[in-house]
């Protein structure tokens, strides 16, 4: 018999042992893997969105809150800007492309966001960064129109009302380029809307980027401004400003000078979600914590229980030894047994690990606004599956080296009773 | 399988290394011959089971030497004993000692394994050996299914697996009944000619005893010219 059968035999004998003890690692590394995926949901959340933007230049307030209300569309812009920081900014010769927003609109829950053609061109990094086609599923951009912004702030009613709205918005409200969508004022769900009595065709859909602009109802900035309700925010036209440096030294340059700028604020948006990320963090490190903990006190009770199984099966091992079986494998079987539970304890954990986050899914979606994808698995996981099982062995290792040195003619003599 | 003698010279075992009480054991000169069987008697902590466990390479002398065929078991690395055991020796203890977690078939195909045997034919090795112990119908059954009885006969089997040249057993009859102490010592005798081992057992029983020809006392092993060759 293999060494590999003789484990399985004495697996499948002391079967209650190995179901507990793989469990117990089971629980631990089921926790730590759905952790995983839900971290990397987040990360991918906060981290894949801000990839490639640059800066965010707003009203003076949050850095944070700015870049969460630009880029994820989450927060209240911390304030208005206007339209004339929007020129300057356009001129300045380290900027290559600014791309304007306005927001205080929803449309049936998903946030619109009012800007420029600017959003369609190719420096523009999501959707897909490849030219205005690359960005669209269906339709086309929508268009904007600067003489008819200039006319709206002056209080005349605009005639171009066209909205491109994200994957996500079309799939949920069932919209078709064509149609014709209703913008409320207000975005919050408790705040008093009411619709703007005025229609915005669907000019577009934009492709699928797994970004918040999947969730997001594009407007052109001329409509937005010729709405009467915005008519008191005409003098601060502009939520925010996307500003993509050109490449080099710009970016620093465009810091310094913002920086120093009272009437507004500038947030590198990279840095910001760094941040971001380092706060979400801790509360990572303190659940990686408690989970490597229970993984830690499952790997203890393989070894305390291969320890005093051990104590109880030395007679085994000395009838093994007295067949001819060599210590060395002997030592091989105790390790290979501890390190086969702990294997069997993680694929099950591991499996359940991403069940728990398919289950849950929905209700980590309604708590935080992210859907963890149960699919997906990272290098991470891996290597947990694979340390933990090296770490079985180690637990027997120490078991595997009393059988190593069991006396066998001393044990033979105990058991025997002479 | 090749008939083996075994030889032990200047043998002296105490219980503590260099101490200065008499030896547990001494042994000037023994030999059993190839084929030969041979029961060992004496009184309780004489040191019977040390013996055989010295014959099995379990445990070595601190002084003198055992050889079995051609083989001095001192000469021999721990692991090369091992794989000596596995091959040429048998052993059968005062209970059944079988693995609980394997069943009879595969307690004795794990004997033949560690004896050398590719795994078909040390299975092949094992059905037979059980038929040869009428086992067979309970070739399946794990030793906790097992009567004593049965349990004792699978414990034959398994020491025979490997086609031992010498077949050690140490009070082979201690946990059975009258009929089946009768029933093992026929087995065993069986066993040994059929494969023509060379077979020594242990017992202070005086019904073992009464089986073999040849009886040796512990005691007169350690007189030279007394015991220097039995059967």
């Amino acid at each position: 018999m293999s060494t590999w059968e003789l484990v399985v035999a004495g697996l499948r004998f002391r079967r209650v042992a190995t179901l507990l003890n793989a469990l117990g690692v089971a629980l631990g590394v089921g926790l730590v893997c759905a952790f995983l995926v839900v971290q990397s949901a987040v990360v991918q959340r906060f981290s894949e969105p801000g990839r490639d933007y640059g800066l965010v230049v707003g009203a003076p307030g949050s850095a944070l809150q700015l870049v969460l209300s630009a880029i994820f569309h989450m927060e209240e812009s911390p304030g208005r800007v206007p339209l004339a920081l929007w020129d300057e900014l356009a001129a300045h010769a380290s900027v290559a492309l600014v791309v304007p927003y306005a927001v205080g609109d929803s449309f049936r829950g998903f946030p619109v966001v009012a800007t420029t053609d600017a959003f369609f061109d190719a420096r523009f990094p999501h959707p897909a960064a490849d030219g205005v086609h690359g960005k669209l599923q269906a339709g086309r951009p929508l268009r904007f129109d600067r003489a008819g912004l200039d006319a709206a702030l002056a209080g005349e009613a605009s005639h171009l009302r066209e909205a491109v709205v994200g994957k996500g918005v079309a799939e949920a409200l069932g919209l078709r380029v064509g149609d014709h969508i209703e913008p409320s004022h207000g975005v919050a769900d408790d705040a008093p809307a009411h619709e703007h009595e005025a229609l915005w065709d669907v000019v577009g859909i934009l492709a699928a980027s797994g970004t918040a602009l999947d969730e997001v109802v594009l407007i052109n900035l001329d409509s937005f401004h010729g709405i009467e309700e915005h008519e008191a925010s005409r003098d601060a036209a502009l939520s925010s400003l996307l500003v993509f440096p050109r490449r080099g030294v710009h970016t620093a340059v465009l810091l310094g000078e913002l920086r120093g700028r009272s009437d507004l604020q500038v947030a590198q948006v990279s840095a910001e979600l760094r941040r971001l990320l380092e706060r979400i963090g801790r509360f990572d490190v303190l659940f990686a914590w408690a989970a490597g903990l229970s993984i830690a006190l499952a790997l203890l009770s393989i070894f305390t229980s291969t320890v005093t199984g051990l104590r109880a099966r030395r007679g085994e091992l000395g009838v093994l030894r007295a067949l001819g079986m060599a210590r060395a494998r002997l030592l091989t079987l105790v390790v290979v047994e501890a390190a086969t539970v702990a294997l069997a304890g993680a694929l099950v954990g591991w499996v359940a690990g991403h069940g728990l986050v398919w289950a849950a899914g929905g209700w980590v979606e309604s708590l935080a606004g992210i859907r963890p994808d149960a699919s997906r698995v990272g290098a991470a996981e891996v290597v947990l599956v694979l340390g933990v099982t090296l770490a079985g062995a180690l637990a027997g290792l120490i078991p595997g080296m009393q059988a190593y040195r069991v006396d066998v003619a001393g044990v033979l003599r105990q058991a025997e009773g002479s | 399988m090749r008939a083996m003698d075994v030889v032990v010279t200047d043998l002296e075992m105490r219980f503590a290394p260099g101490a200065d009480e008499e030896p547990l054991l001494r042994i000037p000169r023994w030999r059993v011959p190839a084929t030969g069987r041979v029961c060992v008697t004496g009184a309780s902590g004489t040191g019977k089971t040390t013996l055989l466990h010295l014959l099995a390479g379990l445990r070595q002398p601190p002084r003198g030497s055992i050889r079995i065929g051609d083989v001095r078991l001192g000469e021999l690395r721990e692991v090369e004993r091992d794989a000596f055991r596995a091959r040429h020796v048998g052993l059968v203890f005062q209970t059944a000692r079988l693995l609980p977690a394997l069943s009879a078939l595969d307690n004795v195909a794990l004997a033949a394994g560690l004896g050398g045997m590719p795994r078909a034919t040390a299975r092949q090795r094992a059905r037979h050996l059980l038929e040869r112990v009428a086992l067979l119908s309970r070739a399946h059954a794990f030793p906790a299914e097992l009567s004593v009885g049965e349990a004792q006969r699978v414990a034959v089997a398994r020491a025979l697996a490997s086609e031992p040249g010498v077949i050690l057993a140490d009070e082979p009859t201690a946990s059975l009944d009258p009929r089946r102490r009768d029933a093992m010592l026929t087995l065993l005798h069986e066993v040994a000619e059929a494969h023509q081992a060379t077979l020594i057992v242990v017992s202070h029983a005086h019904e073992v005893q009464s089986r073999f020809e040849t009886l040796v006392r512990l005691e007169e092993l350690a007189h030279p010219g007394v015991a220097e060759e039995v059967a």
